[in-house]
């Protein structure tokens, strides 16, 4: 459960509440009057005595009691590895089954080898799982350790003061004092805290993910206090919950020592793992610690993977067993047999030490068991430990790739997890994060729109999307960036600042370089590049470009707003100069962001400095003393000439913003000439402030000035967007300088600072949509509401134009307001999270009245919230609309991209989030997840009743699209109202995403309907999960692995993904900002998602068909040559006897053939990793099993039946009847089936590099070399079978030089036929690959693209749109770039093609038309588009009482993400 | 870039090193497949196959090799045999058979083998009157013998036994030795030798161990009739049978002045007639663990059918060109059992080439691959011609 999902607390709520929410009974369930002190119960309950002086002996009393907050995740200690480690080994089967070989082999009847060598491979293997063990524990030790010694503040009874100790020091009942960015080392109640409201600001980020600030109260009663805690004087004691693991839930109360009782709950614990932000200080006590902590008990231990690989290994081992059975007993039966063939004893059979015979049937028993012995490595245990040393290999390739490592966090790709590589290439569902994992969870200012007219900011987008130009010429854009945001003049902190700042950008070096350009030098000075300390306060949000078209108009703007003192306003409401300025003034009001300083980080502004008192006279003898100083930065300014030049370059940029604009209000069929005008008009202003450019600039110019006497703001928001805003307007000089509860204070671009009243502040709630901040206007003295909101609410509450006493200004109105919506909707499609700014003046008398009736609703015990809500609709009303934004939550590089790949290679990818929906729903389409085009279903519902009718409908729906695919027409002709599609659009079935919600998904676990909701997710190209919690996340993870049987992969960022990432068969860690909750549960962490396109294509790829290859082949390898030992029993009477010398068959599978398959399985690469990047659907070869199934398994079963007989009967039939022994026949045969096995091998390896060879020709060397050495040197030493001088006999008989040549040609004659004829006539995926991948460089390109211009229209439909569209993800550029360029007759066609595009692109499932400029078609159609699901349910729908219903509404474009199925 | 140099040594980056083998970079080549290229590959090895399995062929058929077999025509002393207290009783029988240079290589093949299987139908194909029982034999028994019509062996002629069902190879039996012993250094080490270890006093038996005491003891003498009246005894040498690390360095006589007394304490295996320091009278340098026909015993063959050397010629004064035309006969002292485990006993006459012995095997294994390798490449090429034809096409409209 997340800290942040379920909870109550809304984000932008950060003024205490007036009372506890529980009311004190409530808080205290554990509280009953008659228990007295001594009765606590501490089997039920916890116990907490503070740790001082007065305390002292209870506390050690009850602490003992307590487990300390050491934590320790090892497995093993130093005593108990021996032990433990071989328990846990011999819990593995294999093991399991070679040590019963072995005791059966210490029985003499059943003796076949020598018994100390029957232990050998078995020590071996268990030998090198132990220290791999012994390795990992380590790793886990030496984390703990740095963990458990890292400092923490502890107050100290006995010099009563608070000391440095180690997190591992700390106990219950301990005073711990936490400073501002530290990390909580225990769950901690917090009993005070430097802000003066008792409020302690919390980042949850590690628990949760979440990069917010959430509040935690001082425990009421200790609210009110003085200066500093004084630990001695607390003197309660604490009876609280025992541990467990609900991370929001926490009851408890505080005896007084007068014995009355104060409660508190969860909103007052501190949780470790939790980061404190803008406190100061807060000190705490320490209730649970350790592993008792609400952190660990949710983090359960990793649960044991295993591959899919060996899942289906064991599978097939089962199969070997089998087979192993059945040999064992024709063995058997064949030895009775044999026997009963005599009357009497032969001289050659041998009867025991005693001179006895064992009966027939006890004898063919004890062969059975011979035979278990002799054929054990059927069963191929040395598979376990090369698989284990191969993944060892991989994961040691997947370390070292310089693709997967990030250079900013100078983070390689960590493996945790080492026996799941191979894992990575049969991906077939993904889930993802959303925040931090797509994105970059930094919002950034893009675009914005005000009064109508679009600022498109091009040189800030242009900055966002070219980052590395911008590395590479990096002094130059310092000093532009000088030029044109005047407010960061370059004095000393600030450069360093925004050097610094400008690393990140580089990021992506890694990824384009190519990799011989890594330098090493690179990365060296980046170690100390550590996480900004500031909550959202990035770089890259806050440097915003402002765009200059806006700038100077904001100057103006500014002017005007300094003049308004003078003269009362009377201009006309919509005025551009006016509106501009509250604009501004809204982002920069309109939010709950703290300021704090840069010097002093944590020293929150809440007055303005002195000088900042409103006076005009003062402001302009400033203004004198500046223009004085002016002469002293001449120079510099000089030096920025050549950027001046620059921008003198790139004013002729500016028009391309209202080309666009035209383009645009061309499409909307409204009144061309009107709109014409009024374009040029507000042109002239433009103009006519460019012409005066000359003054302006110099007043530009004066403002750094006073920016150097102030120290740099630093901005603490509770959203990174509110975040975004404030950094926007300060771009335009617009600085929020200081923000107390009752006032606010802002620096105008010259300087003047304004200080608002604050009179009251409409927090923000996901049910409003909005929030809204009254002040007065220190100038005009009107009181001003300024609101901002989602564009959906804000549309709905403007004032409705038709009241209007002036015809022409309600034109006006009408104008703007449609031109704003167009806008919207282009942000929207941009993936921009939008919000509408507007403003209302409300008159003294209404807001006195409005006051007082809050005041009654503040007061309201029953149900506050929702009256609160009504008196803030009474007053967000009637708002004049201002403007808009557009903000980006930035994707992280790469993300489309990856995205795309993946989906091409059949990947699902499913996005499961806390987030709201719309974010996640932009997000969704910004990063391609969601096309334009695709039909999305949203399901929106908490009862079971709806959910299941809403699966039932859009499941027909969604069938009915795809059977029937020819009479499409009839289907979509009441879809596509007025104008005719072409026929593409019509013919393709449109693409199906499913966004979802936490509630519905509750409905859905809880109302069985999992079979419904994965059917319809079948049928869907991505899946989005709104507002889930970590609960639910992982529940959808196990419910898609389970019932569909498929292999998933979570990837995430925050410990909110913890439980999702430890369900999936592989969890992915993002490595980044958030913690290291999410990476500690982890298999793989990562630094950035993009990585997840090589991981998965490539390395995937590789891991997956290097170790399927080489299972496939270890059985082979196996069956093959025990098969050689199981034909010979035919010819000894199945006495279990072997012709090849034992050591020589250990050596043979220990040495000679080992390495090879080994390299094969860590160094082959069947496709390169170009050509893998390029064709993402040979990933679907791994995603099918294609390599290791059944089949292929058999077939290679089938062949080493084959080979092992020819390997021996060829022999045989050569050496029949000659005087050759045992051991002699045995040479030829064990040289034959190992240069058949390495044949094979090398027939297996599609590439060669130099360390292939060398271990294929050493490993054929180091036979002869190893065989002759110990031939010769070995003259009684293996006893029985006394190999001396074989080797050297047989190498001087040219009959095994032509045995050992014929034999191999036959036995992999059929094979090597076969495969040539795959490699030269395959029609396969890979062969084809293959093929390619031999080819030059320049041919090999020219036909992965011909490949790919084939391969693409059929199995993705929805990728053939970009021909109508240019590219999707970067619809901004491209759409731009291509606008002003086409001609004439090619726009009129672009813009058809927009229409229909529009069309289609209206993502509801209610496809409204996006041109906002014919309303009354919209509405029939909207009307239209109900018929099918949304009748069925209305019922239901309206019955639900959900907030968000159905509303036919006349804007419905702008509610882009709200289908008919919403409820 | 300045600052970059500042922290190379307190800071050690992870960054991955970027060298080949790291980031899997390695010069590869991929092994060609090319059409051309597998197709010549086939039809070399086939060709050399093919010549191979010639020259194989060719070369088997110039050595030569005849079996008797003299189980059955021997069969009174098998019967003899079979009862073990006549182990005492001398049984001896003679074979005679004729070589001639007339016989073509095909009929001798025929011959031999027909001989081999049924020895009986050998002796109605050339009806030449029995042979006389030996007069020295006080039993009476019923001799059969046949004329072979072989063809002259040239070079260096090898005598082998055949033993047929004899399993030297069952895991036991294999066990059932001690080298250590057969190494002259513990004449007392007989532990892996169960149950041959010891006999019923507690002495250690010499040489201990299943194998040792089934010994092969028949005596197989081949004598020349140079005319009607005058048979010679064929010069046969019974060194150098063994391979020479076999009698020079496993197998030792545990040292002493004399070899009865360096056997001195220990017991001759159950089976045997006579200890192993009086293994050769003739030869006081072939006794012991060093007696040559012990030694080749030791070595247990690979297969229940298998022959083993026995003695080889010497080629002096008749034979110094090999055996001569004529007729010949072997002369068994008929000791060793084999009918009590269905098994059989013969003796073989064989010249040696390069190639080893005279099995047709190996050439035919040959001839028939090379057939198998020119078969496959022509069924690729067919595929191969066929598949260009059609891959052009479509490709280039796909294509255009």
């Amino acid at each position: 459960m997340a800290l942040s999902v379920d909870s109550s607390w809304h984000r932008w709520q950060w003024r205490v509440r007036d009372g506890l929410p529980q009311s004190p009974s409530e808080a205290t369930p554990l509280l009953s009057p008659e228990k007295g002190r001594q009765t606590y119960n501490l089997t039920q309950q916890r116990v907490v005595f503070p740790n001082n002086s007065v305390f002292h002996q209870d506390w050690e009393n009850v602490s003992r009691r307590y487990s300390s907050n050491r934590i320790c995740t090892t497995k093993y200690t130093l005593f108990t590895f021996l032990p433990q480690n071989l328990f846990e080994q011999f819990h593995r089967w294999a093991n399991l089954y070679f040590l019963f070989l072995v005791i059966l082999n210490w029985v003499p009847s059943m003796e076949v080898f020598h018994r100390e060598i029957t232990m050998l491979p078995l020590a071996i293997v268990l030998f090198i799982i132990m220290v791999k063990d012994g390795v990992e524990d380590l790793k886990r030790h030496r984390f703990d350790g740095k963990i458990n010694r890292s400092k923490i503040q502890i107050y100290e009874r006995k010099e009563q003061s608070y000391v440095q100790k180690c997190w591992k020091d700390v106990r219950v009942g301990d005073f711990i004092q936490m400073q501002c960015n530290e990390i909580i080392p225990a769950d901690i109640l917090l009993l005070f805290s430097s802000d003066p409201s008792g409020i302690c600001h919390l980042e949850t980020a590690n628990l949760d993910g979440e990069t917010n600030l959430k509040q935690r109260r001082v425990v009421k009663g200790f609210s009110q206090q003085e200066i500093q805690f004084e630990p001695e004087r607390f003197h309660n004691t604490i009876v609280c919950e025992k541990p467990n693991n609900h991370l929001n839930k926490f009851k408890g109360y505080m005896e007084h020592p007068d014995q009355t009782r104060t409660g508190f709950g969860s909103e007052s614990l501190l949780l470790r793992g939790c980061t404190i932000r803008n406190t100061e200080v807060a000190v705490g006590i320490v209730i649970y610690a350790g592993h008792e902590t609400k952190a660990m008990l949710n983090n359960s231990g990793p649960r044991y993977k295993r591959s899919k690989i060996e899942r289906r290994m064991n599978i097939n081992i089962f199969f070997c067993i089998g087979l192993l059975f059945l040999m064992c007993l024709i063995g058997a039966i064949g030895h009775g047999l044999w026997n009963g063939t005599f009357r009497e004893h032969p001289p050659f059979d041998v009867p025991d030490a005693d001179g006895s015979f064992v009966p027939l049937a006890l004898g063919g028993f004890y062969m059975f068991l011979t035979m278990i012995i002799l054929l054990q490595v059927l069963i191929p245990v040395s598979l376990y430990v090369s698989i284990e040393l191969v993944k060892l290999g991989q994961v040691w390739f997947l370390h070292n790739d310089l693709d997967l490592y990030d250079e900013e966090t100078d983070l390689a790709i960590q493996c945790r997890a080492l026996n799941i590589t191979e894992d990575l290439g049969q991906i077939q569902y993904i889930f993802s994060d959303k925040t931090g994992t797509l994105t970059e969870n930094k919002m950034v200012f893009r675009r914005c729109t005000i009064m109508g007219s679009e600022y498109s900011h091009q040189e800030n987008a242009k900055r966002l999307e070219t980052p590395k130009e911008l590395d590479s010429d990096n002094e130059e854009w310092t000093q532009y960036r000088c030029l044109t945001v005047p407010a960061r003049w370059a004095h000393g902190p600030a450069t360093m600042r925004s050097q610094r700042g400008a690393q990140p950008l580089r990021r992506c070096h890694s990824a384009r370089v190519p990799i011989q350009g890594h330098s090493r030098q690179r990365s060296m000075g980046r170690c100390e590049s550590s996480l900004s300390p500031v909550a959202f306060s990035s770089s890259i949000e806050k440097d915003v470009t402002p765009d200059k078209n806006l700038l100077s108009k904001v100057q103006d703007a500014a002017l005007w707003l300094e003049t308004l003192s003078d003269t009362t306003p009377a201009k006309s409401s919509v005025s551009t100069t006016s509106s501009i300025a509250d604009f501004f003034l809204a982002l920069t009001i309109c939010n709950s962001v703290m300021v704090s300083t840069t010097t002093e980080p944590r020293q929150r502004v809440t007055e303005p400095p002195s000088t900042k008192a409103l006076g005009l006279s003062l402001e302009k003898i400033q203004q004198l003393f500046q223009r004085l100083k002016l002469s002293s930065l001449s120079q510099s300014f000089s030096s920025t000439a050549p950027s001046d030049a620059d921008l003198g370059e790139s004013l002729p940029n500016i028009p391309v913003s209202d080309s666009d604009e035209r383009d645009d209000t061309s499409v909307c069929s409204g009144d061309y000439s009107t709109d014409g005008g009024y374009r040029s008009s507000t042109w002239d202003q433009g103009d006519i402030l460019r012409s005066g450019s000359a003054t302006s600039l110099e007043e530009v110019l004066e403002a750094p000035a006073l920016g150097l006497a102030s120290p740099e703001l630093c901005y603490e928001a509770e959203s990174p967007d509110e975040a975004a805003l404030v950094h926007a307007a300060h771009a335009y000089s617009f600085t929020l300088v200081s923000r107390t509860p009752e006032q606010v204070t802002v620096r105008l671009p010259q300087g003047t600072c304004l200080t608002f009243d604050v009179l009251c502040t409409l927090g923000f709630d996901s049910i409003r949509k909005r929030m809204s901040v009254v002040v007065r206007h220190p100038l005009t003295r009107e009181i001003v509401v300024y609101t901002k909101g989602a564009d959906s609410v804000i549309m709905d509450l403007l004032e409705d134009p038709a009241c209007m006493t002036d015809t022409d200004v309600e034109k006006k109105v009408r104008k703007i307001r449609a031109r704003t919506q167009k806008h919207l909707d282009l942000y929207a499609r941009d993936g921009l999270r939008t919000l509408c700014i507007a403003k209302k003046v409300v008159s003294e008398e209404d807001f006195r009245r409005w006051a007082s009736i809050r005041c009654e609703a503040e007061a309201s015990l029953d149900n506050r919230d929702e009256l609160l809500m009504k008196v803030a609709e009474h007053l967000e009303n009637q708002l004049t609309l201002l403007g808009a934004t557009g903000i980006e939550d930035r994707l992280q590089e790469g993300v489309p991209d990856t995205i795309a790949a993946l989906r091409e290679a059949g990947i699902q990818l499913w996005v499961l989030t806390g987030d709201k929906q719309e974010t996640a729903v932009n997000i969704a389409y910004s990063c391609r997840l969601l096309d334009q085009t695709d039909t999305v279903y949203s399901i929106n519902t908490e009862s079971q009743e709806t959910c299941e009718s809403i699966l039932n409908c859009a499941l027909e729906e969604v069938k009915q699209f795809h059977e029937v695919r020819k009479p499409d027409h009839k289907l979509f002709g009441f879809r596509l109202p007025s104008q005719t599609p072409p026929p593409t659009s019509g013919a393709a079935v449109p693409d199906i995403g499913l966004v979802i919600d936490g509630k519905t998904l509750n409905a859905i676990f809880q109302g069985k309907l999992e079979e419904k909701f994965l059917e319809l997710t079948q049928y869907c190209r991505s899946v989005l999960c709104c507002r889930s919690t970590p609960l639910q996340k992982s529940m959808v993870v196990k419910l898609v692995r389970d019932k569909l049987s498929v292999m998933t992969l979570s990837i995430g960022d925050g410990a909110n993904d913890v439980s999702m990432i430890q369900a999936a068969d592989i969890g992915i860690g993002i490595s980044g900002q958030e913690g290291m909750q999410a990476v500690m549960s982890s298999d793989f962490a990562i630094s950035h998602f993009r990585h997840l396109k090589k991981l998965l294509l490539v390395h995937g790829h590789w891991c997956y068909s290097r170790l399927a290859r080489m299972v496939v082949y270890y059985f082979y390898k196996n069956v093959c040559y025990v098969n050689l030992l199981f034909w010979y029993q035919f010819f000894c009477g199945f006495s279990g006897s072997t012709m090849i010398d034992y050591w020589q068959m250990i050596f043979f599978n220990l040495f000679f053939t080992s390495l090879p398959p080994l390299v094969f399985g860590i160094l082959d690469k069947d496709i390169s990793a170009e050509t893998l990047l390029a064709l993402p659907e040979l990933y679907k070869r791994g995603q099918n099993s294609e390599c290791y199934n059944m089949f292929t398994f058999w077939i290679s079963m089938m062949d080493a039946f084959y080979q092992s007989l020819i390997c021996f009967f060829i022999p045989y039939l050569t050496y029949k009847d000659s005087d050759i022994d045992v051991f002699t026949f045995g040479t030829p045969i064990n040289t034959i089936s190992l240069a058949t096995i390495l044949l094979h091998q090398a027939m297996e390896m599609k590439t060669w590099t130099i360390i292939h060879g060398l271990v294929l020709i050493g490993s054929f060397l180091l036979y002869f070399v190893v065989s002759l050495v110990y031939n010769a040197a070995c003259v009684t030493c293996n006893s029985p079978t006394n190999p001396y001088w074989v080797m050297e006999g047989q190498l001087a008989d040219p009959t095994f030089y032509l045995v050992c040549f014929l034999t191999p040609v036959v036995a992999l004659l059929p094979r090597y036929f076969i495969l040539s004829l795959q490699g030269t006539y395959g029609k396969s995926l890979i062969s084809k690959a293959q093929k390619i991948d031999r080819l030059p460089m320049d041919k090999r390109d020219l036909k992965i693209q011909s490949w790919r211009s084939r391969q693409r229209p059929a199995p993705v439909p929805g990728e053939a749109q970009p021909t109508h569209h240019p590219e999707p993800p970067v619809s901004e550029q491209g759409f731009r770039a291509s606008t002003p360029k086409s001609s004439r007759p090619s726009k009129r066609k672009y813009k058809e093609n927009w229409v229909v595009h529009g069309e289609r692109c209206s993502r509801d499932h209610m496809r409204d038309d996006p041109c906002s400029g014919d309303s009354s078609a919209k509405l029939s159609s909207g009307e239209h588009l109900l018929l099918g699901p949304g009748r069925t349910m209305a019922s239901g729908v309206y019955s639900s009482g959900q907030t968000d219903a159905y509303r036919p509404s006349n804007r419905g474009s702008h509610r882009r993400s709200q289908s008919s199925l919403t409820i | 870039m300045p600052q970059m140099k500042r922290t190379p040594q307190d800071c050690p980056s992870r960054l991955p090193e970027n060298t080949a083998v790291k980031q899997q970079q390695l010069p590869a080549c991929r092994l060609q497949l090319s059409a051309t290229g597998i197709l010549s590959g086939f039809f070399a090895t086939g060709v050399f196959c093919l010549g191979m399995g010639v020259i194989l062929i060719l070369s088997a058929k110039s050595s030569m090799e005849i079996e008797i077999n003299y189980t059955k025509i021997c069969a009174s002393c098998a019967k003899l045999r079979e009862n073990a207290r006549n182990f005492d009783k001398e049984c001896t029988c003679s074979i005679p058979f004729h070589l001639t240079q007339t016989m073509r290589v095909l009929a001798h093949s025929y011959l031999s083998k027909a001989c081999t299987g049924h020895p009986m139908s050998c002796y109605n194909l050339s009806a030449h009157p029995p042979c006389t029982p030996d007069p020295g034999d006080l039993l009476e028994f019923q001799f059969f013998h046949g004329t072979y019509h072989l063809l002259m062996y040239y070079g260096n002629v090898y005598m082998y036994y055949k033993l047929y069902g004899f399993y030297q190879n069952l895991h036991g039996y294999l066990l059932s030795r001690s080298n250590s012993q057969l190494l002259g250094t513990d004449v007392k080490d007989v532990e892996t030798c169960a149950p041959f270890s010891k006999s019923h006093d507690g002495t250690p038996i010499a040489p201990c161990g299943a194998i040792a005491n089934s010994l092969f003891n028949d005596t197989i003498i081949l004598s020349y009739k140079l005319n009607s009246s005058v048979h010679i005894q064929v010069p046969m040498l019974r060194s150098g049978i063994t391979w020479w690390t076999d009698k020079y360095i496993k197998f030792r006589n545990p040292s002493s002045s004399n070899l009865s007394s360096a056997f001195a304490g220990t017991t001759k295996p159950p089976s045997w007639p006579k200890p192993v320091y009086e293994l050769d009278e003739n030869d006081p340098g072939n006794n012991g663990f060093l007696n040559d026909d012990f030694i080749v015993w030791m070595r247990t063959a690979a297969f229940p059918t298998f022959k083993k050397l026995y003695r080889r010629l010497s080629r002096t004064q008749h034979f110094i060109e090999g055996l001569p035309a004529g007729n010949y006969s072997f002369n068994v002292s008929y000791n060793f059992p084999v009918t009590r485990f269905q098994g059989e006993k013969s003796v073989v006459l064989s010249t040696l080439t390069w190639s080893g012995g005279h099995s047709l095997f190996l050439g035919l294994a040959y001839t028939v691959t090379g057939a198998m390798t020119w078969l496959a490449a022509f069924s690729m090429m067919a595929v191969h011609l066929k598949l260009k034809g059609k891959r052009f096409s479509p490709d280039d409209k796909v294509k255009l």
